[in-house]
């Protein structure tokens, strides 16, 4: 019966390892679930939202007004974006449905699928990546959460308490960073991300790029941060702003919206 | 001194000519030897030179500039301005005999029954011609046209137009505004009415701010790419991609024309156009990822890189030679002169214990007479001598013979050649096979097997020699 001493020992092995440090945890919230509720701040069940993004590069200025539209209730979570303006790109428009991605270009009427190593190309001239854009990962879900610090601070003169995380992605997650350090505040029963660094590699001193969010607003029935700024290391002075005009949250978005005939629309 | 000398020689003439058969046969020997190593040598050089014409003639070039990074991870940004280093060529690099300037990047193709991933690259029809001679690979169609298609050039839009523009994208938020409002059936469904005219409006500014080509601009294929994209000349191919500021860009293009190079990559991936055409396409202005060079001498590539560098490096460009950019053909080149260098050993092996083996027999035969010369006081260096030049003799002439007759194989394989039936065609690393082997005929590959073989036969009977020297002349007198 060597086997079962075996067994036997490994079970033990493993509740020690992974089932004695849970209840301990389980009193201050987990960073996991911290991660979860800022990784979410800006998508209900279903989002609607008119935006504008500024991007600015050496080589110019822009400002795109979007419209977006998604929808994570069924398995598949599905967005549609579309461009309003200005002229040289209305009615450019970018369909999720699942992990599949179409671009739409109103000036040839054609619809291209992209595939997934193009999810981490910039979309259409911006620093946000379509994976960005979209969501396809998840962060408490394709990574592992580990609280690096905590500390209590003011924001608009009331008292959060800020937590500093580290996610180092699973084995499995289809992901392109080496790990990202999540800054987020809580305050009463809300969560709100204000800074994440993304790192290339894990030797690297500086982040690859910066993701910050500002601006807190009472919008859609909740507070969220209405201005996400991204700015990438290897280009100083560049950078993408993302401005929330308006949001509404777990509306009953029509599933027609996610449709090939919803993107040339 | 001299006179000495004179005599060994006629006395080791005679000696050859008093065994003619056995002389005949060996001299036979070594001329079909060295015939036999002049013929693999052509046939190996033949081959080496057409594999590095096949990348050189058709795509590399002999030197290349670049940005650093582009060879590793080529990308649309990594462009740079042509114009003045192609002036700083001109000016002071000797033995460059044409530059072709290329724009490269990857887009998708759409023709109605498929797509692809295709490597578009923008060449001047021209220069790129002096370059590689890509308009002799065309197997059906035509060449590029050497003009560009006439581009009308972006405008911007004036004050009215911004007006007009900023109306829209607003009346196109409150659409969107409504929609949001009115999600759960609380109201109205918001108009559509306006849509098709704003799509109206939105178009004819969009041919002031992006104008087409005024025709599909002319198009290249690889072969095997236009067997993917069951499109052959005359047809329609819609090319997409983002341009340098990761806009969104897409244009129809005509194919003219599809060529054949017989380098994999470059026939099952790319694309041909106008540099002109693909400029406009990707908005690169006058910019371009990679000058192409042709040399007069292409071995004297790396003189040209020296000569080159220094400018670059003072623009942030790299210079290469094609060996630096494509090393793996290089020690493919190398591999085969290292199995024609077996080859010919293994030959020369042969040949020197026969050579060996005829001059030891007539040092036997003679051992009386070998006796009487050092009885009379012949010193045994002068034997050695008179040995050795009997075997330089029999060397020389079988060498010249075989010369001759190595050459006139090569002739006859660089005219014929050597088909290589169901192999033929095939490539190796990007490097074309050629469909039939021709022997390619160098001075070291003419003259290395016969001075070496020259040098072998004075080698291999200096043991012969030896034993010539050493004769006890009273031994061997006395033997019958």
């Amino acid at each position: 019966m060597k086997f079962s001493r075996v067994t036997f020992l490994a079970f033990s092995l493993s509740a020690l390892v992974f089932g004695v440090g849970s209840p301990a945890r389980a009193a201050t919230p987990l960073p996991s679930s911290l991660v979860q509720r800022a990784d979410g701040v800006l998508r209900g069940k279903t989002t609607a939202a008119l935006l504008e993004m500024h991007i600015h590069t050496k080589s110019q200025d822009r400002t795109y007004t979007l419209s977006y539209w998604g929808d994570d209730r069924g398995g598949t979570s599905r967005a549609l974006i579309k461009i309003l303006g200005p002229a040289r790109f209305r009615g450019h428009g970018t369909l999720k449905v699942g992990g599949r991605l179409s671009l739409y270009d109103p000036s040839t009427d054609g619809i291209t699928v992209l595939s997934g190593s193009m999810l981490g190309d910039g979309w259409m001239g911006s620093h946000f990546t379509n994976d960005d854009l979209v969501k396809e990962t998840d962060l408490a879900r394709d990574y592992h959460s580990r609280e690096l610090k905590t500390w209590a601070a003011n924001v608009d003169g009331k008292p959060v308490t800020f937590h500093r995380i580290q996610l180092e992605p699973t084995p499995q997650a289809p992901v392109a960073w080496n790990h990202i350090v999540f800054e987020l505040f809580t305050r009463d029963d809300v969560v709100i991300p204000t800074r994440e660094d993304f790192y290339r590699r894990a030797t690297d001193a500086a982040p690859d790029r910066v993701l910050s969010f500002e601006d807190l607003k009472q919008m859609g029935g909740r507070l969220v941060p209405t201005r996400l700024t991204m700015r990438p290391a290897n280009a100083p002075g560049e950078y993408t702003e993302l401005i929330y005009k308006e949001v509404r949250f777990d509306a009953d978005v029509p599933a027609s919206k996610f449709s090939d005939q919803a993107l040339r629309r | 001194m001299l006179a000495n000398f004179t005599l060994l020689l006629r006395i080791a003439g005679r000696n050859l000519w008093r065994n003619r058969g056995r002389s005949l046969i060996t001299g036979a020997a070594i001329a079909a030897g060295v015939a036999l190593c002049i013929a693999s040598f052509g046939i190996m050089d033949g081959m080496s030179s057409d594999m590095v014409r096949s990348i050189t003639d058709t795509n590399l070039g002999h030197v290349q500039i670049h940005a650093p990074d582009f060879s590793a991870r080529p990308k649309l940004s990594l462009a740079f301005d042509q114009a003045r280093v192609r002036t700083e060529l001109a000016a002071h690099t000797v033995g460059v005999e044409a530059v072709s300037a290329r724009v490269i990047g990857w887009v998708l193709a759409e023709t109605p029954r498929q797509s692809a991933s295709v490597e578009l690259v923008g060449v001047d029809p021209i220069r790129e011609a002096a370059v590689t001679q890509l308009d002799r690979h065309v197997r059906r169609g035509r060449y590029l046209p050497s003009a560009a298609t006439p581009w009308p050039e972006p405008k911007a839009l004036n004050a009215d137009d911004r007006a007009l523009d900023a109306r829209l994208t607003q009346e196109q938020a409150k659409l969107a505004e409504a929609e949001i409002a009115a999600l759960d059936g609380a109201a109205l469904t918001p108009p559509q009415a306006s849509g098709h005219e704003a799509a109206a409006e939105t178009r004819a500014l969009l041919e002031r701010l992006a104008p087409d080509p005024s025709a599909p601009p002319p198009l290249l294929l690889g072969d095997r790419l236009a067997k993917r994209l069951h499109a052959e000349p005359g047809a329609k191919i819609r090319l997409r991609a983002q341009d340098l500021d990761g806009n969104p860009t897409s244009a129809a293009f005509r194919v003219v024309g599809v060529v054949h190079t017989g380098n994999a990559a470059f026939d099952a991936n790319r694309a041909i156009a106008h540099i002109a055409d693909v400029r406009h396409f990707f908005s690169l202005g006058d910019r371009a990822h990679e000058l192409t060079l042709r040399l007069r001498v292409p071995s004297e590539a790396p003189r040209v890189v020296r000569a080159l560098e220094g400018a670059a490096l003072n623009r942030g460009l790299s210079v290469k030679t094609w060996q630096e950019l494509r090393p793996d053909v290089v020690s493919m080149v190398q591999m085969n002169s290292g199995f024609t260098a077996m080859l010919v050993t293994i030959i020369f092996a042969i040949a020197a214990i026969g050579v060996a083996d005829t001059i030891l027999m007539a040092v036997f035969e003679r051992r009386r007479e070998l006796g009487v010369l050092k009885a009379v006081g012949m010193r045994p260096l002068a034997i050695v001598v008179l040995i050795e030049s009997e075997a330089v003799l029999l060397g020389l002439g079988a060498s010249i013979v075989g010369m001759a007759l190595g050459l006139g194989i090569d002739a006859l394989l660089g005219r014929f050649g050597i088909p290589l039936g169901g192999l033929s065609g095939f490539s190796l690393a990007g490097a074309a096979i050629p469909p039939v082997l021709h022997a390619s005929v160098t001075v070291q590959g003419v003259f290395l097997p016969a001075v070496a073989m020259l040098a072998m036969s004075l080698l291999a009977s200096l043991w012969p020699a030896l034993i010539a020297a050493g004769t006890e002349p009273v031994l061997a007198m006395r033997e019958r």
